[in-house]
């Protein structure tokens, strides 16, 4: 023990150490809390923290068979981080620079410039700690360069962005629709939903990529970061990673598809070579089918390239577009293209007929080559058969369908206007309604477009609110007539038109046009026949909806089925000799040809709708040439060669896709499905090949080989 | 009338001057003192720990907050458990005590030991991380208070290098574990021990000065990561405000944040939950190292005054139990004891302000963990183990 004096001295000792630590402690508390108090309030009040959205990968979209129509890239991008580049002592210099770089390895038609650099700093489209991207898809060279000089380009930063990727090129441009910032209005009516967009959110714009928006965009991340005074990102403080969109499956059928808009294409070639003129501006054609409105096909011409719209359009491209020659090929004429029906209308009056007893399946009408409207005097009382029809003597309904008899049909108009009296003065109207012309036939498509089917009433209060212009508000007999074989002022759609047949060959009732065959979670195991493994990754799998519904009495039916079916396959039929050759034996195809006379010096709207087969309908397709003359010679082949290969291939043209690289939302396109498309009667099974059959490969939208 | 009646069993009241009455038993010499002043420390400790740690928004979380209170009880059921041993029993089993401490943490280096942010510390005990070098900490005083009794006051020159080198083992094992901190915890009892058990002044101060050397010739060897020598020489090159701290990252980083917090408290702080630089996260290790900045930023400068007033009657406790001690060993236990709460403190609390090195050191009864809660209690059922028994 050492002596008692010694230690007291020692604890001392220990005691001011004691007392000089908290001192210390106490001293420094002052100076930080009290003395510089004001500063640390002002710097605390500035720090704060920022959230940044990470945007989500888009679903990707796929055909019936699960191969990949559209996903997402990584591209490399060239972008601006302002903040760094505002650090910098030499901005301008920087900008200049980087023009130049950029210049010197991209080429663009239009050169880069300072001036143009800072004017697109300035457009506030992504929020203020995003970079501002400059040039997309850079080369490689070009990012190796960034990279080793990357101390004279401050700020500017090289990232990596997912940009919508199109497999097939062009094929079904309009259904599948486009991308592009988000548009204002847009944005401003989801701010304070749920879940609102970034600013510089990528967003549908039309078709598949419009109606499937919700399921096709995913959940954005985000990232919370720290923020000094100045601005400036110090640290990442949480990460919500992003959610990718689902994948939504379409009912089409990319084969099908390619055929379809191979025909059409080639038809609108032939009809302009042979004649040099009419021009033929636009044509559209579809299939689906009638048991539950699943679109299997829909072609619209001319069309676009999607991918020019990623990730912006030029402005050129965009002017080109818009330029009257170019003809709207932005707009889907499938569903959105308004046509007199013409003859195909006949469809609407043979069943008013029926249904009011106007006529009987077998009743005969003496068919003189014109009518002549009671109690009239002049040239415009009379109504005429088609120039060279002529006179086609006693007929009933079949051959009247057949040989498309104008006289039959002006009979049954001018018949249920006298009778209105009894069954309404809108009797082929409501027949019309019935078979869903003039309604939204509910497609998932937002450009739809239906116009209602002109009345008495509709054209009186047109007239009462517009008289200029509808200088003329009554509805006359001859009226009817002309409603009766489809011209006037009635405007139909392709898409209406095929569903409207395929009501009739379904037996009557009418199933919603769908494109959506399911929704199915990103990256879901999937069975071979397509569906999840997991059934919670099934987010939807639409039912067929009924939405219409037409009493067809079985003899009916049978003598109207005889008429189309004849207009293939008899002697006599309007398109007759189109399907010379048609193997029929294989698959009876039935059908209808129709041809509006367009105001003006103009070819007529050219149509054509053909189903089949005729025992047990599994296919509607529709096809429409404008200005383009008789719809059996103008668009009856588009419907044959759409028909064709399933007939005696069994399968449409293998679709070859432009990009053949494995996608990259993960999932491949199924090798080993089964078809789920209806089974033609006969020899026609198996319906679709799968892609890796053709050996041929080729950069061409519309590829693979002759399927006659 | 007047007859009082008692119950059966009913007890019967002490006279004074009984027999009965010990002045001298262990329980009635407990420091009072002590304890309330290191419950009210803890109790401080959970507040903050739950403010720091429930969110800055609805739904609040209450799982640290509800560990910690966990951890607290641990702490005095483990510091009951040593109280109620005479600590003189602790003298003789000083060796296998000391020894155990020391293969805990040998333990961490085998690949038993987790790791976590480039240390290895940890052991994982599945509901539990125990961190060895916390309870190294007791096991060490006790240890070398062990030794250092043994030599009986006479501290020879051959019997201090002993010493040092017995000291030295497991400072050289908790380094390795990359635990800088408590490494320098361990470094400062030594001397304390050393100081009270009569080792001549000139020793320590060549102790002192080859430490200091050692030190230098660490930090600037290169043996050091770069992100703890940036820690260490912080303090050195902080700014004044962190308004021009813009590009500043990591340690200068945590030192700007911890500093704004700590002045945006003030005199009068900003209130319980209403600060807005440790509620929202933006000092990292807030429930832990730098949970000193919540406290500070909460209750300013008058909440910091009344915990370092807390912290102060706690350290003035041990010193004067150290006084009190019957025997070298209960001095040299609370010596050691005194060291380790002295040393954190400053540490811990100074390096918030920027007037110490940083170093991942908790701040006793206050930061969130239960290792080093655990030990803390137990370290001070030491001290009050070798007061209360200062007669007996």
């Amino acid at each position: 023990m050492v002596a008692a004096a010694d230690r007291r001295v020692r604890f001392r000792a220990l005691g001011l150490v004691c007392i000089g630590v908290f001192a210390a402690l106490i001293a420094r508390m002052w100076y930080l809390q009290v003395l510089n108090a004001p500063t640390y309030e002002h710097v605390a009040t500035l720090t704060s923290t920022r959230t940044i959205s990470i945007p989500a990968p888009r679903g990707r979209i796929l055909d019936r068979k699960g191969r990949v129509l559209v996903d997402n890239v990584p591209t490399k991008v060239v972008a601006i981080d302002r903040q760094r580049l505002s650090d910098a002592s030499d901005s301008d210099a920087v900008i200049s620079r980087l023009a130049a770089l950029l210049n010197h390895y991209e080429h663009p038609s239009k050169p880069f410039t300072s001036a143009g650099i800072r004017r697109t700093l300035r457009v506030n489209q992504v929020g203020p700690f995003d970079p501002v991207p400059l040039a997309e898809n850079v080369s490689d060279q070009l990012l190796v360069d960034l990279v080793e000089h990357q101390a004279d380009y401050p700020g500017v930063v090289a990232e990596t962005r997912l940009l919508r990727q199109y497999h097939y090129g062009t094929l079904a441009a309009q259904v599948l629709g486009r991308v592009g910032p988000i548009p204002e209005a847009e944005w401003k009516a989801n701010e304070h939903s749920k879940k609102p967009y970034a600013k510089d959110a990528q967003v549908g714009l039309s078709g598949v990529e419009q109606s499937m928006e919700k399921y096709l965009r995913g959940t954005d991340g985000e990232r919370t970061v720290e923020v000094t005074p100045a601005g400036r990102v110090v640290r990442t403080i949480r990460t919500v990673a992003a959610t990718p969109g689902d994948d939504v499956e379409l009912t089409l059928d990319i084969d099908a598809q390619a055929t379809t808009e191979k025909s059409l294409v080639a038809q609108v070639e032939a009809t302009r070579s042979s004649r040099g003129y009419p021009p033929v501006p636009g044509a559209a054609a579809l299939m689906l089918d009638p048991r539950n409105g699943q679109v299997l096909s829909m072609a619209s011409y001319p069309t676009f390239d999607p991918a020019s719209f990623v990730p912006t359009i030029s402005e050129a491209n965009w002017e080109a577009l818009q330029q009257p020659d170019a003809h709207a090929p932005l707009t889907n004429r499938a569903d959105a293209g308004l046509y007199s029906p013409g003859s195909t209308f006949k469809l609407v009056t043979a069943t008013s007929g029926l249904e009011h007893g106007i006529i009987t399946p077998g009743s005969i009408y003496m068919d003189n080559g014109y009518v002549k409207l009671t109690g009239c005097g002049g040239g415009g009382c009379y109504f005429t058969n088609d120039v060279g029809d002529g006179a086609l003597g006693p007929i009933a309904l079949p051959e009247a369908i057949t040989k498309s008899s104008n006289v039959f049909f002006f009979n049954i108009g001018e018949r249920l206007w006298e009778n209105r009296g009894q069954v309404g003065d809108d009797a082929l109207q409501q027949t019309a309604n019935s078979y869903g012309f003039g309604l939204m036939s509910g497609i998932d498509l937002s450009d739809e477009k239906a116009v209602p089917v002109p009345t008495p009433e509709r054209r009186a209060k047109q007239h009462r609110d517009n008289p200029k212009a509808f200088p003329d508000g009554g509805w006359y007999t001859g009226s009817n007539l002309n409603l009766a074989i489809g011209q006037g002022d009635l405007l139909v759609t392709p898409l209406q038109l095929a569903s409207a047949y395929g009501q009739f060959a379904a037996g009557g009732d009418r199933y919603r046009p769908t494109l959506l065959l399911r929704v199915v979670k990103a990256f879901a195991p999937l069975s071979a026949d397509g569906t999840p493994k997991n059934a919670s990754d099934l987010i939807v799998q639409p039912a067929p909806v009924k939405t219409g519904h037409v009493d067809l009495q079985p003899d009916w039916r049978a003598a109207m089925l005889q008429g189309f079916t004849g207009v293939t396959q008899s002697s006599g039929g309007t398109a007759a000799d189109t399907f010379t050759g048609f193997p029929f034996d294989r698959f009876s195809i039935a059908g209808k040809t129709g041809t509006a006379q367009l105001t003006g010096n103009k070819f007529s709207n050219a149509f054509f709708v053909g189903f089949g087969p005729t025992s047990d309908p599994g296919y509607v397709g529709v096809a429409v040439l404008e200005q383009a003359g008789y719809g059996a010679s103008a668009a009856a082949p588009v419907v044959r060669s759409m028909f064709e290969p399933i007939a005696t291939d069994g399968g449409w043209t293998t679709a070859q896709p432009t990009i053949p690289s494995a996608p990259t939302g993960g999932g491949s396109p199924r090798p080993g499905s089964t078809t789920t498309l209806p089974a033609a009667d006969g020899a026609a099974n198996g319906a679709g090949s799968t892609s890796d059959s053709s050996t041929t490969s080729t950069s061409t939208s519309i590829a693979g080989a002759g399927g006659r | 009338m007047s007859t009082v009646t008692r119950r059966p069993g009913a007890r019967v009241p002490r006279q004074l001057g009984s027999l009965r009455r010990d002045p001298a038993a262990p329980w009635r010499n407990l420091d009072w003192v002590l304890i309330v002043a290191v419950l009210l420390i803890a109790g401080v400790g959970l507040l903050m720990v739950f403010s720091t740690s429930r969110g800055a928004s609805p739904p609040y979380h209450y799982g640290k907050a509800a560990k910690q209170l966990l951890y607290i009880v641990m702490g005095i059921v483990a510091g009951t458990v040593v109280l109620v041993v005479d600590y003189r029993h602790y003298r003789d089993w000083a060796p296998f005590i000391y020894g155990a401490g020391l293969a805990m943490s040998l333990i961490v280096l085998t690949p038993l030991g987790s790791s976590h942010l480039g240390a290895q510390r940890w052991i994982d005990l599945g509901m539990f991380q125990l961190q060895p070098s916390e309870i190294a900490k007791v096991t060490f005083i006790v240890g070398i208070s062990g030794l250092a009794a043994h030599f009986r006051g006479e501290p020879t020159f051959a019997r201090t290098v002993a010493l040092l080198a017995v000291s030295g083992v497991p400072i050289l094992v908790v380094l390795a574990q990359g635990d800088l901190g408590t490494a320098l915890v361990f470094v400062a009892m030594v001397p304390t021990i050393l100081w009270i058990g009569g080792t001549k002044g000139r020793y320590l101060l060549v102790l002192a000065i080859l430490a200091v050397a050692a030190g230098a010739a660490i930090v600037t060897s290169g043996t050091l990561k770069q992100y703890q020598r940036d820690r260490l020489t912080v303090f050195v090159t902080q700014s004044d405000t962190g308004v021009a701290a813009q590009h500043r990252q990591g340690a200068a980083y945590n030192l700007d944040q911890a500093k704004i917090a700590i002045g945006h408290g003030g005199v009068w702080g900003r209130g319980l939950f209403s600060a807005s630089q440790t509620r929202t996260g933006q000092v990292p290790e807030q429930d832990t190292d730098f949970i000193f900045t919540a406290l500070a930023e909460q209750f300013g400068f008058a909440g910091g005054a009344v915990l370092l007033a807390l912290l102060a009657t706690v350290v003035a406790r041990v010193l004067r139990a150290a006084q009190l001690a019957r025997d070298d060993f209960g001095a040299y236990l609370c010596a050691g004891v005194l060291a380790m709460f002295l040393f954190q403190i400053f540490e811990n609390i100074g390096m918030t302000m920027g007037i110490m090195p940083i170093t991942g050191i908790p701040l006793p009864f206050v930061s969130y963990g239960g290792s080093s809660t655990l030990a803390n209690f137990i370290a001070v059922a030491l001290v009050l183990n070798v007061r209360a028994r200062r007669f007996v």
